[in-house]
């Protein structure tokens, strides 16, 4: 797990307001286990775990494996840590962003969470993933899928509904994370390589417009 | 630090986990840097078969420049890489997704770029001074020496780094050094106020790690720490991960500050000598000049570490620690002038006898702080009034941004700077910017021979003049470059009024009249050059002074040289984050920005 024997060290990070689940989120994710156990996270942490990436290029079916190294960043949602948890939203290449389906104030704060994201993450518009956990608790749930969906369209990010206590979802939306990663990755590559490489060929010019619209600075 | 981490509020449980983690990160990151490294090394290897295919224009024809298999029509066809257009076979190129091959190498070599997430890193260098990791060591270590005044801090940290203090060219970064440095680049920079020097960062790579600004320092010493640490740290600290060509080998990991802060530390403590000597008037010039040999003294000391060739520029060890002394005794004896540089507590640099260079960085810093102790009031004036301008400022910024932790950040970081500027140390903050970048080249040439030579302290003054000359000129086209943004904002105001707001412009005639102080300070460091040595180097830094100041441009200089009071100096700060941030546009667009105070200072 730790020798160097990876393609790419990726790196994520979890937020949210206290309490979401991010912790369980993370540990259900790296360790397949749920930890009812409601342990308050004292600033940051980190999980690590090793992944195997396929790329799907766009013409050819026939992906590429990466082997990916994910540093996962556990962050405290409460606000006592808040200086010390924005500080490292600039070492993640994504985020997933975590809400309790079950607390509408959670859902609510959302917005703070983007704007401090944008303001502290290496670029104004990182890769996000909108996370509603506790999906599992459909009794207590205060936010409805709607609502959730429309908040992610508006932030156009991808959006899942998951539960760390019976891991629905959590892989998906982590490797859609990753997804976006990878992709964006492949554009700030393919970008600048483009004037060396004569011939980018004609989907590498569609990727360059599309990190052109992302606003992808690199 | 950008935004100050306070960690004040952590207990020591929590503080000691952060700590914990914050270790297991930078591991990581050194795993990660081992890792690109020895990727590096794959593609390296690959090259002499490739350089026989390209050498030989026939041989490429028919056979893989890779494994020198010839081609055959259907079973082994040949295929041309995109990146360097030689030819390979199947077993030897990789396919595109987007149609087209790449032979191994620069398949590999594309897997570098991509594995070494430069544009992730890139981004993040152009947006933050370090990551947050690093950002925590510091703040934790600050914490962890708690009462350590300002000047306290100025005399710990050369003992601090008497030990790990690298040999020149030693590949820095082993094991040891990067324990200790996280603790001891802190120690030496640890005050939280940081001066973030905006104009260093945007675009270049090398800046990113700039941390030179945030340590900030006591307000003593802003500058010459500032300017020194630009070379450093960028290198070795943050840089690793995408090209460590520099020495530092696989061991050497991300965060390692470790060499260049040492060095500089060590060699930063003379400043605030050379400062606390100034307030004596027949000292004052000489002070300065003293500074810049100091300076010198520091870029001979700090190449070495950062190239690791020094051998190649110089004989090391017994020229260069010649130089070292050359440069560095004559700054000692300007501070110590006054107060013979007799008994230096022997604790003060324990291991000052482990390297002769060493030893000769330690002789000078003693008198250093030793002046420094009865200075010691001085910091706490500085203090004040940076407390005071720094309140200001953020009444101000408040005004212009958010009061989110978003663009806090950046206008606290710029917003420090203004409050230091303004204490005494305005001349050394200039030259040591100065003679880190340029002067290396000339202290590598003519290190050693220069602090004595004569010849050069005759002719410097006609030049030294020169070079101010052109600074000034510099300067007028900043300060016109910073009128016409304040008449834009006068504009948009009027604009504003025009539609019925009221606004309440403030100091902007302040902000202009003070400009013209930087002209006779800088003035007067050639004047007392020719009785004293120790003006030769520092006229040779006059000399490259020009370039510098040049290549930074003049959208990066405001915060730096702003010589006049706070206002223009805050003012330019805003300007500051405003061209940093210009390629994520993170603090948005002007009329944002503005459009806020306008809506606060509505009656």
């Amino acid at each position: 797990m730790t020798d160097g024997d990876y393609d790419y060290l990726i790196k994520l990070l979890a937020l949210g307001d206290s309490g979401v689940g991010k912790t369980t989120f993370l540990y259900r994710y790296t360790d397949n286990k749920f930890n009812p156990k409601f342990i308050t996270t004292v600033g940051i942490d980190f999980r690590e775990k090793r992944v195997v990436y396929n790329t799907q290029g766009p013409n050819e079916a026939s992906g590429k494996m990466f082997k990916v190294h994910l540093q996962l960043w556990d962050t405290a949602g409460q606000e006592r840590f808040r200086s010390l948890t924005t500080a490292f939203f600039r070492d993640a290449m994504g985020f997933l962003l975590m809400f309790d389906l079950t607390s509408q104030q959670s859902f609510l704060n959302v917005r703070n969470w983007m704007s401090q994201l944008q303001a502290n993450a290496y670029c104004e518009n990182p890769d996000i993933v909108l996370i509603g956990n506790k999906a599992d608790l459909p009794d207590q749930r205060e936010v409805s899928e709607r609502q959730a969906r429309e908040m992610a369209d508006k932030y156009s990010i991808p959006y899942f509904e998951t539960s760390a206590a019976t891991g629905q979802n959590v892989e998906k939306a982590v490797e859609t994370l990753l997804d976006l990663i990878m992709k964006r990755m492949e554009q700030c590559v393919e970008k600048t390589q483009v004037p060396d490489a004569v011939n980018g060929g004609s989907s590498g010019k569609l990727d360059g417009d599309k990190a052109a619209e992302k606003r992808c600075a690199c | 630090m950008g935004k100050k981490l306070d960690l004040s509020k952590l207990t020591d449980e929590e503080a000691q986990h952060v700590w914990e983690v914050v270790q297991r990160d930078l591991e990581l990151r050194r795993r990660e840097e081992e890792r690109l490294e020895e990727l590096k090394g794959r593609i390296k290897k690959g090259s002499p078969q490739r350089e026989l295919a390209s050498d030989g224009a026939h041989l490429s024809e028919t056979r893989c420049a890779h494994c020198l298999q010839p081609y055959r029509l259907l079973a082994a066809p040949r295929r041309q890489c995109l990146d360097c257009r030689l030819f390979a076979c199947p077993g030897c190129s990789h396919a595109r997704p987007g149609g087209g091959w790449l032979c191994h190498p620069c398949h590999l070599a594309r897997v570098l770029e991509r594995g070494s997430l430069e544009w992730f890193y890139g981004h993040v260098r152009a947006r933050f001074k370090r990551f947050g990791s690093a950002k925590v060591v510091r703040s934790l270590s600050a914490r962890q020496r708690p009462g350590a005044g300002p000047s306290d801090r100025v005399q710990s940290s050369p003992s601090a780094h008497g030990g790990p203090e690298p040999g020149p060219g030693d590949g820095s970064g082993d094991g040891e050094q990067r324990d200790t440095d996280g603790e001891l680049d802190p120690a030496a920079q640890a005050p939280p106020l940081s001066s973030k020097h905006p104009p260093c960062s945007p675009g270049a790579r090398g800046v990113w790690p700039c941390p030179s600004p945030d340590p900030a320092s006591p307000p003593a010493q802003p500058a010459p720490s500032r300017g020194k640490r630009l070379l450093p740290i960028h290198s070795r600290d943050f840089e690793a991960e995408a090209d460590s060509d520099d020495s530092a080998g696989p061991g050497s990991r991300p965060p390692s500050p470790s060499s260049a802060p040492e060095a500089l530390d060590s060699l930063q403590v003379p400043w605030p000598q050379a400062l606390t000597g100034e307030p004596r008037p027949e000292e004052a010039g000489a002070g300065g000049s003293g500074d810049h040999s100091h300076a010198e003294a520091q870029t001979d000391h700090l190449w070495p570490a950062r190239r690791g060739s020094p051998a190649e520029l110089c004989p090391p060890g017994a020229s260069r620690a010649a130089a070292l002394g050359a440069a560095a005794s004559p700054g000692a004896r300007v501070a110590g002038s006054g107060q013979p540089p007799a008994p230096h507590p022997a604790d003060e640099d324990p291991s000052d006898d482990e390297e002769s260079s060493r030893a000769l960085g330690a002789a000078s810093r003693r008198p250093a702080s030793e002046s420094q102790r009865p200075g010691a009031r001085e910091p706490t004036d500085a203090d004040a009034e940076e407390e005071t301008l720094k309140r200001k400022l953020e009444e101000l910024t408040g005004n212009v941004s958010d009061p989110g932790g978003s663009s806090g950040e950046e206008a606290e970081r710029e917003g420090a700077e203004p409050g230091r500027s303004t204490a005494l140390e305005r001349p050394p903050r200039t030259t040591p910017e100065v003679s880190t970048s340029v002067g290396q080249a000339h202290s590598w040439e003519e290190g050693p021979p220069r602090p004595q030579d004569p010849t050069q302290t005759t002719r410097t003054p006609n030049q030294a003049l020169s070079e101010l000359e052109g600074r000034v000129a510099l300067t007028a086209s900043e300060v016109q470059q910073a009128e016409s943004e304040v008449s834009d904002i006068e504009a948009r105001i009027a604009a504003l009024r025009a539609s019925g707001l009221t606004v309440r412009p403030w100091g902007k005639a302040r902000r202009r009249s003070k400009l013209p102080v930087l002209l006779p300070r800088p003035a007067r460091t050639p004047g007392p050059s020719p009785e004293h040595p120790p003006a030769g180097p520092a006229d040779q830094v006059k000399v490259t002074a020009a370039p510098r100041l040049l290549g930074r441009g003049l959208g990066n200089s405001p915060g730096g040289r702003g010589e006049d009071g706070q206002p223009f100096d805050r003012k330019s700060a805003y300007r500051g984050s405003l061209t940093q941030r210009s390629p994520d546009g993170r603090r948005g667009a002007a009329p944002r920005s503005f459009a806020k105070p306008v809506m606060i200072h509505q009656p």
